[in-house]
């Protein structure tokens, strides 16, 4: 017989909004301390909350955390169990890619996050052809058998490797756990500084978009403080406005915005700026020479096509994409409207 | 990877001279060579038993799930980490059950506190209906 006290996480699980986001997280963040040193980085923190940002827990994490580092198993257990449940088609697939991102983040696929992701792709049904196809897709190289730590030449090996490496470095550190990210088992240098690269490629990407969307919302704040501002002065003429314009620094790309016609708009608009009209207008159906009164008869009809209380009585997945498809028609209507404007 | 503990016959938290007696017995010359190799070296020993914490677990998530047998559980991993399903039902049903039986508590609760209230409140009425008749006889 059970007893009748709810556990910490029991009580995490009832008062989140969503259990299924509160057990994806513990599991991702299960895997993420399986990699034998059983820490939560502050590299590996941000990776999650990058990941995790649209879950719609409602909690801390430090409960999470502790969960996850010396693994409750119960707690573990019944996350699994929710996950079953509410995980199908494709989100497992879109939960199993953050997973694979989440361990192969740092340098090499260890050990025991190996077994930790196979349990998950066993524990969701994916057939293991799936989960290669999805691993290599995420890792960019393929799934190999996990290695044998308990066998002598796994050690070996990989501590040979981690001498070849450290004397070409020039020596400092011969062995130890913070250069495994470069060794791991049979795995050569070569394969190991390709995977470098990658992730280096991968991470100056990501900090490139951060800083573009950085970009884009501050520029977008100043235009918005523009258009407060031509409010405010509306009795001023044309030629003080540009003149406080120009004091201000404004720059002309991307969101220029004063004295645009819609004809005028991608002829004279910044290539960015154009590009992303072009995809707004694509994402309402229309074409490029479209009027302010198509795009405003486009978007209502795709709004209530697309309305996500008309999924209400449907499944939570269709809800989810539904009101993900609103959003997005909603931001290129938006878009397009502060272009016209 | 194989549970080199279970194969030496003894616990994971035998001590280093239990492990050495172990190793000196083990007939199986492979066994016997890995285990030295990784049992007796103090980094790799630290590694090698984080990693057995994790596959125990998933040897314990997975007899209890029902996952004993999915295609990613095979080799020596999955002879040496799976026990057989130890008669746990599943959690969730546990947590469902949880919440019914709190439930049933906090509705019995309301309904004798209902109840008090009531009582107490017709209580209330008839000792001031007395109190009036005793100490202000006149009034009827």
């Amino acid at each position: 017989m059970a007893s009748s006290r709810f556990t910490p996480f029991e009580r995490l699980l009832l008062s989140s909004r969503n259990e299924a986001d509160t057990a994806a997280l513990l599991l991702l963040a299960w895997l993420a301390m399986s990699d034998g040193q059983g820490v939560l980085s502050d590299r590996k923190r941000a990776l999650l909350d990058e990941l995790t940002g649209d879950f719609r827990h409602d909690h801390g994490y430090q409960l999470i955390v502790d969960l996850a580092s010396a693994p409750d198993f119960v707690a573990l257990q019944l996350a699994a169990e929710v996950l079953q449940r509410y995980y199908r088609g494709p989100r497992r697939e879109t939960f199993l890619r953050q997973a694979i991102h989440v361990a192969t983040q740092e340098g090499a696929l260890a050990v025991g996050q190996h077994h930790v992701l196979r349990f998950l792709a066993d524990l969701l049904s994916v057939a293991p052809e799936t989960f290669e196809i999805l691993f290599r897709d995420v890792a960019g190289y393929p799934l190999a058998m996990p290695e044998d730590p308990s066998a002598a030449h796994y050690w070996r090996s990989r501590e040979s490797a981690d001498y070849r490496h450290s004397s070409r470095q020039g020596g400092h550190s011969t062995h130890g756990e913070d250069s495994r990210e470069h060794t791991a088992g049979e795995k050569g240098n070569a394969k190991g500084s390709r995977e470098r690269h990658r992730q280096e490629r991968r991470y100056r990407q990501r900090e490139h978009s951060k800083d573009e969307s950085d970009e884009t919302r501050r520029r977008r704040w100043r235009w918005r403080r523009e258009q407060t501002g031509q409010h405010e002065q509306a009795h001023a003429g044309q030629h003080s406005d540009e003149g406080k314009r120009h004091r201000e620094g404004f720059s002309h790309e991307g969101f220029s915005h004063e004295g645009f016609s819609h004809e005028g708009a991608h002829a004279t608009g910044h290539a960015t700026g154009d590009e992303k009209a072009q995809r707004a207008l694509a994402v309402l159906g229309l074409m490029e020479n479209a009027q302010k009164s198509d795009i405003k008869r486009a978007y209502r009809r795709l709004a209530q096509k697309y309305h996500p209380d008309r999924y209400h009585a449907q499944s939570q997945e269709a809800m989810v994409t539904a009101s993900l498809r609103f959003q997005r028609i909603k931001n290129a209507y938006d878009y397009l409207m502060r272009q016209h404007a | 990877m194989r549970d080199l503990y279970r194969r030496l016959d003894i616990h994971v938290s035998a001590s280093d001279a239990d492990i050495a007696r172990a190793i000196a017995r083990c007939e199986n010359q492979a066994v016997k060579t890995d285990a030295e190799e990784v049992l007796c070296v103090e980094s790799r020993k630290r590694e090698y038993d984080q990693l057995y914490g994790t596959l125990t677990g998933i040897g314990l998530l997975r007899a209890r799930m029902g996952l004993s047998h999915a295609p990613y559980w095979n080799g020596n991993v999955a002879n040496d980490f799976s026990i057989s399903a130890d008669g746990e039902y599943a959690r969730y049903a546990e947590l469902k059950a949880k919440v019914a039986r709190a439930v049933r508590v906090h509705d019995t609760w309301q309904r004798v506190r209902r109840m008090m209230l009531w009582s107490g409140g017709i209580s209330l009425a008839t000792g001031t209906g007395v109190a009036l008749l005793v100490f202000v006889p006149d009034l009827f």
